[in-house]
């Protein structure tokens, strides 16, 4: 018996969970939320475990049709859901019952929005996770991103619901600063160059990495590596006007100087952006970095 | 470590990167992999995973149970041991059909180094290769070092879809793409052999330090190992 069945899928929709961590020596990147952040408030709203299966959708979102009474949550970028065509809230639980339509259309906020749903997802674990890796073809739903007519099951259960206090919600205005710790092939001149640099968020984003451009060419030398480990969140330098930031579903591996790693509670800041928006990077301590990390996921520390 | 001189930098939050000499070794991959076999032995209490590639190793440690500057403290302690690597090597057996069909850019090898392709066949299995890495994408192994009659440049346009089993060459490695993806390599053989196993904890069959001969075989071999 399906929870739900997908009359419309959207732009890139996936099954996502917390990563499939230990095989990144065999080549298999983390994969894993986008928006880590957004994605472990949906599933704590409908009460599941936090780090268990979503639905991401990227750009434009898909219309699902329920087929079982169930509780949802939307988080992330405003993708202007509706539930039979009746505006939808976002970051609170909701009952659905069966026979409703829930749609969702284009971001306007940001790029990457989470629909939870309560209960058990009945899905193949691969590798000790869920998440969908399309470039492997692993993961998800039948090992692709979501197509028409799937029918996710889902095993109710009867978790308590939570709320999520209006200041623990995060919003992504563009234009703030994102914090990075130093990356082992920078040299002063470099970290002066990011320092002082405008970038601007390029059109080329998807699970694995998003292109940033810079205002202004650095004109100094740069450290180029055999390949080495790359990991979501690393700064990579391919040309003295472009950035890297790799993502969930990046390669293990890269030549690129690595020039920082965005700390992990800014991540979620710079998967929203949009193309256009302009960003700048800050280096700090990893003293500093990991009590923002600490302060910012105090809501889901038991 | 030997005699190697190493950079250790913190490369995240959780992770711990140690540098290798920027070169292509077989020297360093031992180093390497003599110091993930310590560190598995005697730090695997923080160990969540790691990461060997030609001359780095990724250590992501568990916050929670460790400070970075005393784990790294912890790594630097370390004395691996490279006496019981030899011990472990591994000689992995790889059959490859180098049939025209499998190889589309055996020719254009030959042609490069003004030779025959019978002659590109004959130098990649005739010798056997060490395993620098797995990784870049699932699966995949860069084996090194390839003879220099038959080294050629990755393809400058890559194809959009390259077969699991593909045997290729780029510069001085050869490697083997482990699942279907986008490629530039040049190919030039194919393994019935699934080198990939999503059902298991170990999902490639190779390791750093492993050594891997290649095994030529008939069109008729090949099908029948590929339909066992």
């Amino acid at each position: 018996m399906a929870a739900l069945e997908v009359l419309k899928p959207g732009l890139m929709s996936t099954i996502q969970d917390g990563g499939r961590f230990g095989y990144r020596k065999f080549g298999f990147p983390v994969s894993g939320y986008l928006d880590q952040y957004a994605a472990v408030q949906a599933n704590y709203l409908v009460g599941n475990d936090i780090n268990g299966p979503v639905i991401e959708m990227i750009h434009l979102g898909g219309t699902f049709r329920i087929s079982q009474d169930l509780i949802i949550a939307i988080t992330g970028a405003d993708m202007q859901a509706r539930t039979n065509g009746n505006p939808c809230a976002m970051y609170k639980y909701i009952k659905l019952s069966e026979g409703d339509v829930l749609d969702f259309g284009a971001s306007k906020d940001g790029n990457v929005t989470y629909l939870a749903i309560q209960g058990v997802w009945q899905l193949k674990q691969v590798l000790g996770s869920a998440s969908t890796f399309t470039r492997a073809k692993i993961g998800g739903h039948n090992d692709k991103p979501l197509q028409k007519g799937d029918l996710l099951t889902i095993k109710p259960t009867d978790s308590r619901c939570q709320t999520v206090p209006e200041h623990l919600i995060r919003k992504y205005p563009p234009g703030n600063s994102i914090r990075i710790i130093i990356g082992p092939d920078v040299n002063d001149a470099l970290r002066q160059w990011i320092s002082t640099t405008t970038f601007e968020i390029s059109t080329q984003f998807d699970r694995m990495g998003m292109r940033i451009n810079a205002s202004a060419e650095y004109t100094g030398d740069v450290v180029e590596q055999i390949s080495s480990p790359v990991l979501p969140g690393i700064l990579q330098m391919p040309a003295k006007n472009t950035l890297i930031a790799l993502l969930s579903d990046c390669q293990t591996t890269g030549g690129y100087p690595r020039i920082g790693k965005i700390i992990d509670y800014d991540i979620p800041y710079l998967v929203q952006q949009k193309p256009g928006s302009t960003v700048r990077f800050t280096y700090i301590s990893s003293e500093e970095a990991e009590k923002i990390n600490k302060n910012g996921l105090v809501l889901f520390r038991k | 470590m030997g005699d190697f001189p190493l950079k250790y930098h913190r490369l995240s939050e959780n992770c711990l990167e140690i540098q290798w000499p920027q070169e292509i070794n077989p020297a360093i991959i031992k180093s390497i992999s003599s110091l993930e076999q310590a560190i598995q032995k005697e730090l695997h209490q923080y160990v969540m995973e790691l990461l060997p590639t030609y001359a780095a190793l990724a250590i992501f440690y568990d916050t929670s149970s460790i400070r970075f500057d005393a784990f790294e403290e912890k790594v630097k302690s370390l004395k691996p041991n490279s006496a019981s690597l030899d011990k472990n090597a591994r000689l992995i057996e790889i059959p490859v059909c180098y049939h025209h069909d499998f190889g589309p850019d055996q020719q254009r090898i030959a042609d490069h180094h003004g030779i025959d392709v019978d002659t590109v066949i004959k130098l990649h299995h005739q010798n056997d290769y060490l395993v620098y890495m797995t990784g870049f994408l699932p699966g995949f192994v860069y084996l090194g070092v390839l003879n220099s009659q038959i080294q050629m440049p990755r393809l400058s346009s890559p194809r959009t879809r390259v077969p699991a089993g593909s045997v290729g060459i780029a510069n001085a490695q050869t490697g083997i793409y482990g699942l279907s993806s986008p490629g530039g390599w040049n190919i030039i053989g194919q393994t019935p052999k699934a080198i990939v196993n999503l059902t298991s904890d170990e999902p490639s069959i190779f390791k750093q330090g492993d050594r891997v001969k290649f095994v030529p075989i008939s069109i008729d071999e090949y099908h029948k190992m590929a339909e066992e």
